[in-house]
């Protein structure tokens, strides 16, 4: 069947069969792995590896290189108006950044599917979505910590149990010993 | 806001039903418009807004129980780029953007050739039928290629295939589709 004929024709077909989410589900990956890259982003800036942090690292070089050398005026001047030009910028990336992730994050709570419709337009991610995420955040952690201790309990029962099976008859000899030393 | 509430203010005349519906599915809409068109910033803007137009325009021609107002959409705003296509086949001298799919490129040059073909309501049914009668994968396919004019490099990166799998699937299937709609099976 000719490609192009199939173009026109199928965009006569009933709309019954054109109920599809395929491209919701394809902008919702999209829009995913760019929160997961706006996130790494985020967490290595957190971390001082990533671009903002490396420029304010070089903010502060330029601070201690101020004090040092203040010989001439000049340079004094290109130093400061460098310095405002990288606080501006990282001014504007982290805005950018976070505003960015909270429109993201909006248009993901206000779904596109026929099945969650209602108004969330009143929804205002710095009343209720950045504390209850810290708090989720907390909880994670502590289950991480007590699943840890959960496991490293179990091992080392395991071991010990292992332990006494092994050496049950040297135990039992020990034992003996100690009686007939008594 | 439903969408029954929004139709509710287009059949009224409501401006606001339509600011509604924009919030509601525009994102979804340059996204479609954007596959088929590439880049095309201007024509992505004309694309979306001819859709509002036209679901403005015909909203009594609307059944809701055929479909969701967002199939309805997606279709208007599908034809609607598709003839945006036919117009840039018209004018040869114009530039095609760079991130065009192959298959909207193919039909750019060959929409010519098929124009004047015209379908019966019998033809296009029982096409209808032999899609509906296709496996979901091999539908998914059919109609990520020929309604949304995906490039297969998309396609296979949505389902999971890769791109010599999705082009021999699809090759395949045309052959198959054809068979079925010459001798009529359906």
């Amino acid at each position: 069947m000719d490609e192009a004929l199939l173009i026109n024709i199928i965009g006569q077909l009933s709309p019954e069969l054109l109920q599809d989410n395929y491209m919701e589900k394809d902008m919702k990956k999209g829009i995913l792995s760019f929160l997961g890259i706006v996130l790494k982003k985020i967490i290595k800036q957190q971390n001082g590896n990533s671009f903002f942090q490396s420029l304010s690292n070089k903010n502060e070089y330029e601070k201690s290189s101020e004090q040092d050398n203040r010989e001439s005026d000049s340079r004094k001047d290109s130093i400061e108006t460098g310095k405002t030009y990288h606080n501006n910028i990282v001014e504007y990336g982290n805005k950018h950044i976070m505003e960015s992730l909270k429109n993201h994050i909006d248009y993901l709570n206000t779904d596109t599917s026929d099945t969650s419709t209602e108004d969330k337009e009143d929804y205002n991610l710095n009343t209720r979505g950045l504390s209850i995420s810290i708090f989720k955040k907390n909880i994670r952690n502590l289950i991480k910590v007590i699943s840890g201790i959960a496991a490293t309990f179990v091992v080392i029962l395991s071991i010990i149990i292992i332990l006494i099976v092994r050496h049950k008859s040297g135990i039992k000899l020990f034992k003996k010993r100690i009686q007939v030393i008594y | 806001m439903k969408d029954e509430a929004i139709i509710d203010l287009i059949y009224e005349k409501n401006e606001l039903g339509l600011s509604k519906l924009a919030d509601k599915y525009e994102k979804l809409l340059i996204h479609i418009a954007k596959t088929i068109l590439g880049s095309r910033s201007r024509d992505i803007e004309e694309c979306v807004n001819d859709t509002y137009l036209k679901i403005w325009n015909h909203i009594e021609q609307y059944d809701m129980e055929k479909a969701s107002l967002k199939t309805y959409l997606k279709i208007i705003l599908r034809n609607t780029a598709i003839n945006k296509l036919r117009d840039l086949s018209r004018r040869e001298e114009s530039e095609l953007p760079d991130d065009i799919s192959d298959i909207a490129k193919y039909y750019i040059d060959n929409s010519q050739n098929v124009e004047g073909k015209v379908f019966s309501k019998e033809n296009i049914k029982q096409l209808s039928n032999i899609i509906g009668h296709l496996k979901e994968i091999d539908k998914e396919l059919v109609i990520r290629k020929y309604f949304y004019l995906q490039s297969s490099k998309d396609i296979a990166k949505s389902t999971k295939m890769t791109v010599t799998a999705v082009d021999s699937r699809l090759s395949r299937l045309r052959t198959k589709m054809k068979k079925e709609f010459e001798k009529g099976i359906y």
